[in-house]
């Protein structure tokens, strides 16, 4: 195994790899291989067993690093309830409880989904919690017009139109002299739920990006 | 004793597959007696501390011992035990490394000694002798970095082989050149003194 011919790099060096050859070499002990087997015999090997055992140990370090960071990083970026916008249109309606169903508002229902379900006696039987005259109703839709100043064309055919002042009316449909706020004529339809419930979920993403955003320029 | 005969006569390699095939434990002997020489030279010119070499070299051959199967037949013998030895010596510098950050006091005795007889290494007079001078080059040797004095040691000391060298430190062939050369520019450097004369 020993070189003893020098390249051209090894030339500059040639001084001082003599100098590293003729350095004297060290020997083992006597009884080296004496106490070397001693060791063996006795099953002395000390910490070099644990080798194989302390590469698990990163691992183990390694775990619960990683659970760690990602507790970190969820505290970070996942926004805080206090944070959190409350979206008016992802709440349920407050349930209003009635004893007696007007005439009114029975007839503003009419024809919509929103039409409360009278508990049959079935269900009053099924659920006590139900009393018979007892009904949750939906609220009534409430339309952005002022009654005082639209006329809601169904109920005026019908006939169950509120009686309003004849000079009103006319001065609604007249318009009189002065400029007028007319809202246009009501006409009352059911409400498709199947839409309503796109155009909700269409704002209330809008509404979390907003708040995203909004939570990152806070963070930033 | 013509079958101890017989494995004296094997090459390493046959030795290892003897012993991994029938434990017979001869064969381990055999190679223990071969490379406790060699080994301890390796460690000693690397850690220059003539108990703790002992202990590593000691530790190198229970560890070959107790992981002789996960020797491969198409290593060869010497690079893989100059490889556990070379490992073990450098875990030992780490401890070392270690114990010196955490010692409450500013300097170890260890420091205190070497700076003390760095002061040989300005006076070459002293340097004729040759008993100093090998105590000047080990001294240089372990001034210079262990990646470099390792390589150096195993090249211009062990005189081992490039590609051993490669093997032993699973390095490629150029780092091992440009690590040996620029190890042995550094020791040059702190050796002038004595080739500057």
């Amino acid at each position: 195994m020993r070189i003893n011919s020098y390249n051209e790099e090894e030339e500059k060096f040639s001084k001082l790899l003599n100098d590293l050859k003729q350095l004297p070499q060290i020997k083992a002990e006597e009884n080296f291989e004496y106490n070397l087997m001693i060791r063996i015999q006795n099953k002395n090997f000390g910490n070099l067993m644990e080798d194989s055992e302390s590469q698990f140990n990163i691992i183990k370090f390694a775990i619960p690093s990683a659970i760690i960071a990602i507790i970190i990083l969820f505290i970070i970026f996942i926004p805080r309830e206090d944070e959190y916008i409350e979206n008016p249109l992802m709440t349920d309606p407050p349930k209003i409880m009635e004893n007696n169903l007007s005439n009114k508002s029975q007839a503003n229902l009419k024809g919509g989904e929103l039409l409360p379900t009278k508990p049959t006696k079935k269900q009053t039987a099924k659920n006590p919690s139900i009393i018979s005259k007892e009904v949750l109703i939906e609220p009534t839709p409430k339309y952005p017009l002022n009654k005082n100043r639209s006329v809601s064309l169904d109920d005026y055919i019908s006939g169950e139109a509120p009686k309003s002042n004849n000079l009103e009316r006319g001065n609604i449909v007249k318009g009189g002299e002065e400029e007028f706020d007319f809202d246009g004529f009501l006409l009352p339809q059911p409400i498709d739920y199947y839409s309503l419930q796109k155009y909700r979920r269409m704002i209330d993403s809008i509404r979390k990006v907003e708040a995203k955003r909004d939570s990152l320029k806070k963070f930033r | 004793m013509p079958h101890n005969q017989n494995l004296t006569e094997l090459s390493d390699e046959e030795l290892i597959k003897k012993f991994q095939e029938t434990n017979e434990l001869e064969a381990f002997e055999i190679l223990v007696r071969r490379y406790k020489d060699p080994l301890m030279n390796f460690v000693y010119r690397f850690i220059g501390d003539r108990d703790v070499c002992t202990d590593i070299v000691q530790d190198t051959m229970i560890k070959f011992y107790l992981n002789k199967d996960s020797y491969r037949e198409f290593a060869k013998f010497s690079t893989w035990i100059y490889t556990i030895a070379g490992n073990l010596a450098k875990n030992e510098l780490k401890r070392r490394k270690r114990r010196n950050i955490l010692s409450i006091s500013p300097s170890s005795e260890d420091e205190k000694q070497i700076q003390l007889e760095d002061k040989s290494f300005v006076a070459p007079d002293r340097a004729a002798d040759s008993n100093i001078k090998h105590d000047i080059i080990q001294k240089a040797l372990m001034k210079i970095k262990p990646v470099y004095r390792e390589m150096v040691i195993l090249r211009d000391i062990q005189g081992l082989s490039y590609e051993e060298i490669a093997e032993i430190t699973k390095v490629s062939l150029g780092t091992v050149k440009s690590r040996i050369n620029r190890g042995r520019t550094q020791l040059q450097k702190l050796l002038k003194h004595i080739y500057n004369e």
